[in-house]
């Protein structure tokens, strides 16, 4: 997986490459619209994390001239700008999705997944981890090829944690990937241990390892090791 | 009072004072020089008759005359001129029930004529003079009358016209709004001192316009500005949290920046929001359900509502509102979240949307602060120290901007928020 990251703040920049390369994909990054054009030119990207505001172009025109290179890599758009506006032009120019900064690590990589997902295989794909599958199209799980019933909540905390595993997730992230980002009640955590307790159990019930570490009161980590 | 009451009640005052003592003035002035003229031809009439006491002695036009008093004769010893008003009964002859005193004017004269000592009267009756000086007084006061009426209704007719322009830019004054984009348009008039009233207010608006859009556009640019450094603070962190050789201690603090740095995200997150609905960056306007929106959110807050087991009642209508889908949701959200955390453990929410009104009421403890602030940005209750207290503030923003209105009230231990959508 190639995936190009333009954005023109170093800092950030080498966050991202740094938490997506120990992903296992191969980054490349861009600073300018310049940089940007020439690596688009020059290579393949199967993902392009865009940053919309750049010191010397706008990132909208990145995005419709690499749609018109090639169609199908898959464009996520980064802004600063969390306006209506932005976000429905950059989807309508043929963007995949879109991330309004400040953003969660896990919850950038989350997107990447699900965007290479939808690009590879259609959606067919399902992820495996272990004895876990999940499929995403029809939203099911199973655990030693059996069906295990999960809410809504418990599904997509099992596939965030699935795209991050190995990662500490902080309980910020779980609960706004969770909720919205508009969501500012403390009670959420508590939610996120019950239903992080429920979730276990579930998977315990299939015969399924507790992969689900708590980190001191920091946040959970899924891992097998 | 007004301006041109008072400026005319004092115009009229004033004159009023002056005609009064003028005619005062006018009368004695009048009386005196009547009375000079009267008494010259007094003492010319006394001079005649003195004269026939001279030279024609005796006298044949009056009856033999009387001896002086003795009282008279040592009070007056030389000669003697003494003037004065006096009142003679008067009957006219031949006409009965004529009988009435009159004014006369007397001129008593003690004169020593041929070594013999008189006393000469002679008086002129005043009634005539008194009835010029009435005449005169009268038609004055008339004149005065006619004059301070028709000064009076000139100067309010006048001072409509003048004053028209100044109440007309009054009324446009008080609806100006600094937050309207239009200029003030002021009626032109041609005093000088409205001219420069209307240029000093054009100035004051339009410094008052372009400081609030500078002030707003700040805002706006800072809480954009600040989501770059926040976005590489948090990944920073996050990614730091990934690396195995943290120590618990280490984690512990690290946790903490982070917490606060999500905190400070947030409220700028929020602040961004209200500055955007401030700025009216929310006007795509469209048809949608406000029934919709309610289930989809009551179910995003499931889990809160679980949590203190609440009953949730809903009264929906299907009646379609026309606004932005942003602003809606960030109500219907804000409106929800506000309820369920005010709420108490097994308390209810009742949501009712009839025709256009949207109604959210909710049990729970008293506000302990004015109800006045609870609009108003980071007013927020003591108790809660997570609420950032912007929750509310962006629901009376949206409704200002969309025209609608928000109200409180609170009741048998339910608090409940009113939407009236004026359409």
């Amino acid at each position: 997986m190639k995936i190009l990251i333009v954005e023109d703040e170093i800092e950030l920049l080498e966050t991202i490459v740094s938490y997506l390369q120990n992903e296992d994909f191969i980054c490349e990054k861009a600073s300018t619209f310049f940089e940007a054009e020439d690596k688009i030119i020059s290579f393949n990207y199967d993902i392009i994390i865009l940053d919309i505001t750049l010191p010397d172009g706008s990132g909208i025109d990145l995005l419709k001239f690499v749609k018109e290179k090639s169609s199908k890599t898959g464009v996520l758009i980064v802004s600063a700008k969390d306006s209506l506006d932005d976000k429905l032009k950059g989807l309508d120019l043929g963007a995949d999705d879109y991330i309004t900064k400040p953003f969660h690590l896990a919850e950038l990589n989350s997107r990447v997944n699900s965007l290479i997902r939808r690009q590879k295989f259609d959606g067919n794909d399902t992820i495996q981890f272990n004895e876990i599958e999940i499929d995403p199209d029809s939203k099911s799980v199973t655990i030693n090829n059996k069906p295990i019933e999960l809410t809504k909540k418990e599904y997509n905390l099992l596939l965030y944690f699935v795209t991050n595993k190995d990662k500490v997730l902080t309980k910020e992230s779980i609960a706004e990937h969770l909720w919205g980002d508009n969501i500012e009640m403390a009670d959420s955590f508590d939610f996120i241990y019950t239903h992080m307790g429920n979730l276990r159990k579930k998977m315990k019930k299939l015969g399924a390892p507790n992969y689900l570490q708590t980190m001191y009161g920091l946040g959970y980590k899924f891992t097998d090791s | 009072m007004k301006l041109i009451q008072k400026t005319s009640r004092t115009y009229l005052l004033l004159s009023a004072i002056i005609f009064i003592l003028s005619g005062v003035m006018l009368f004695f002035v009048l009386t005196s020089v009547m009375n000079n003229r009267l008494d010259e031809k007094l003492i010319y009439n006394k001079e005649v008759i003195a004269k026939r006491i001279k030279y024609d002695y005796p006298l044949t036009i009056f009856e033999e005359p009387e001896e002086l008093t003795a009282s008279e004769k040592l009070l007056y010893p030389n000669d003697t001129i003494i003037f004065k008003d006096t009142l003679i009964f008067h009957a006219l002859e031949g006409v009965e029930g004529v009988e009435e005193y009159e004014k006369y004017r007397q001129l008593t004269a003690y004169e020593t004529l041929q070594g013999k000592q008189y006393k000469i009267v002679t008086r002129n009756s005043l009634v005539r003079n008194q009835d010029f000086v009435s005449i005169i007084t009268l038609s004055t006061i008339i004149i005065i009358l006619l004059l301070l009426t028709g000064l009076l209704i000139l100067n309010t007719l006048i001072a409509k016209k003048i004053w028209k322009p100044f109440y007309m830019n009054l009324d446009r004054l008080k609806n100006f709004s600094i937050q309207d984009q239009n200029i003030i348009e002021l009626e032109p008039s041609n005093v000088e001192e409205f001219i420069e009233l209307n240029s000093s207010i054009k100035n004051l608006t339009q410094k008052l316009q372009s400081d609030f859009n500078n002030l707003k556009e700040f805002s706006e640019n800072a809480s954009h500005e600040m989501q770059t450094p926040l976005a590489i603070m948090q990944s920073k962190i996050e990614l730091l949290l990934q690396s195995t050789d943290v120590t618990k201690e280490q984690s512990k603090q690290l946790q903490s920046i982070y917490q606060a740095g999500q905190r400070l995200s947030k409220l700028n997150k929020t602040l961004l929001l209200l500055a955007k609905v401030e700025n009216q960056q929310f006007s795509t306007k469209e048809d949608m359900s406000l029934k919709e929106l309610i289930e989809r959110q009551l179910e995003n807050y499931e889990d809160f509502i679980t949590n203190k087991n609440l009953k949730v009642t809903t009264k929906l209508s299907d009646d379609n509102i026309i606004t932005n889908t942003v602003l809606a949701d960030t109500l219907i959200s804000n409106l929800l979240s506000n309820a369920i955390k005010h709420n108490i453990p097994n308390g209810t929410i009742e949501i009712i949307h009839v025709r256009d009104i949207l109604i959210f009421s909710n049990t729970g403890l008293p506000l302990d602060q004015d109800p006045e602030n609870l609009f108003s940005r980071f007013k927020k209750a003591s108790t809660l120290k997570d609420s950032l207290g912007l929750g509310l503030a962006i629901v009376k923003k949206i409704c200002e901007v969309n025209d609608w209105q928000a109200s409180y009230s609170y009741e048998d231990n339910t608090h409940q928020i009113s939407i009236l959508f004026r359409t």
